[in-house]
């Protein structure tokens, strides 16, 4: 798939999925560690530098 | 980024104009027609066709049960047929004819041309009615057999909607029915809990309440039915991650339909989600599985005399 010309939902699904995939491993482990307490933004760090990386992928 | 979220949630907010005034409302059923129409119709069906996997797969199993049942019959309703998925896998030696009810006449209608109907096995009668009113378009004792597979988990009186089904049915009437249970998408559903609990502090439904396979005897037991067998069955699709899970869901037409529900999801949210699921439910291969929980049913409809 090239992600240029794809529309912008799935060049969103594949940044999510597969070119972030490392950090998004991150973020579901460590949402994971605790996931029957869950409190709002305990993953913070991990969700941010997700993000991120969506992020540029998604402009790249 | 914010502006085209505020245009979304305006488009989704003005799709239904229905006024709900019926007790036990659950779902949107005009969103639901509205969904089902779309979804039938857009690529001129191409879509719509490319997710017949998971009624197809349901469609064959249950036609094995009525195949159970050695009877013959002049005429089969098929209740929320879609295309007929099941419709078609009947064949003559069963019925003389079948007739398919659905409220989306898109989908209905979908498999309707010429090309696709050289596949009917049979004679089909086509009729465009809510299930949920389905005593105004069949007549009360007329039905010999009754089938309807996956459609009743869109119905929000499903007591009613079966109390109906045994209405139109004669004396010793058979009904045999293909539900969706509880644990349906169950992996979807803590994946999204999860990222919402995570990056917004709260949840929201973003999938139906289903029937819980407990309740399934007694719901029957109090619509008039006599219990033959009830069995539950679970198909378990793989796919390459959440995005596709929910594409095919929306080219299904089964999106979300639950009234007041709030239709966005935040991209932050779908984000995590993707990698809630994955973290929790996710296959050794990178894949992720999504389960549908079947429920099967034949019944058997008392005599009112008995």
């Amino acid at each position: 798939m090239n992600p240029a010309s794809s529309s912008p939902l799935k060049r969103f699904a594949t940044a999510t999925t597969i070119t972030c995939s490392t950090t998004a491993a991150t973020y579901g482990q460590c949402m994971l560690k605790s996931y029957q307490d869950v409190k709002k933004d305990m993953c913070q760090k991990e969700f941010l530098a997700f993000k991120d990386c969506v992020q540029t992928a998604v402009r790249g | 980024m914010l502006l085209r979220a505020a245009g979304q949630r305006r488009a989704f907010a003005s799709i239904s104009n229905s006024n709900i005034t019926q007790p036990f409302a659950v779902f949107d059923r005009n969103v639901k027609r509205i969904q089902r129409d779309r979804a039938a119709s857009k690529n001129g069906g191409e879509d719509s066709r490319t997710v017949d996997y998971l009624r197809n797969e349901v469609a064959d199993r249950m036609i094995e049960r009525l195949l159970d049942i050695k009877r013959t019959y002049n005429s089969i309703l098929d209740v929320g047929s879609g295309p007929g998925h099941f419709s078609r896998l009947i064949e003559s030696k069963l019925t003389k004819k079948v007739v398919m009810l659905d409220m989306s006449e898109k989908t209905l209608r979908r498999d309707d041309d010429s090309e696709f109907e050289g596949k009917w096995l049979i004679p089909v009668e086509r009729i465009h009615a809510d299930e949920e009113n389905l005593l105004q378009a069949i007549a009360p004792g007329s039905q010999e057999a009754v089938v309807s597979c996956l459609s009743l988990h869109w119905v929000n009186d499903l007591p009613g909607v079966l109390v109906q089904i045994r209405e139109v049915l004669r004396t010793d009437g058979v009904f045999l029915g293909a539900l969706l249970g509880g644990d349906t998408l169950f992996e979807l559903r803590t994946a999204l809990q999860l990222a919402e609990l995570e990056r917004e502090g709260g949840i929201s439904p973003h999938i139906s309440p289903m029937t819980d396979t407990r309740d399934v005897s007694n719901l029957l037991g109090r619509a008039g039915f006599s219990l033959l067998t009830v069995d539950i069955e679970d198909v378990t699709v793989a796919y390459p991650s959440m995005f596709e899970l929910l594409q095919d869901l929306g080219d299904m037409g089964e999106g979300n339909a639950v009234i007041g529900s709030r239709h966005l999801l935040h991209r932050d949210t779908l984000m995590a989600a993707s990698a809630a699921y994955q973290a929790l439910h996710g296959n050794e291969d990178g894949t992720i599985p999504a389960t549908f929980q079947v429920i099967f049913l034949v019944m058997r409809s008392l005599s009112l005399y008995e």
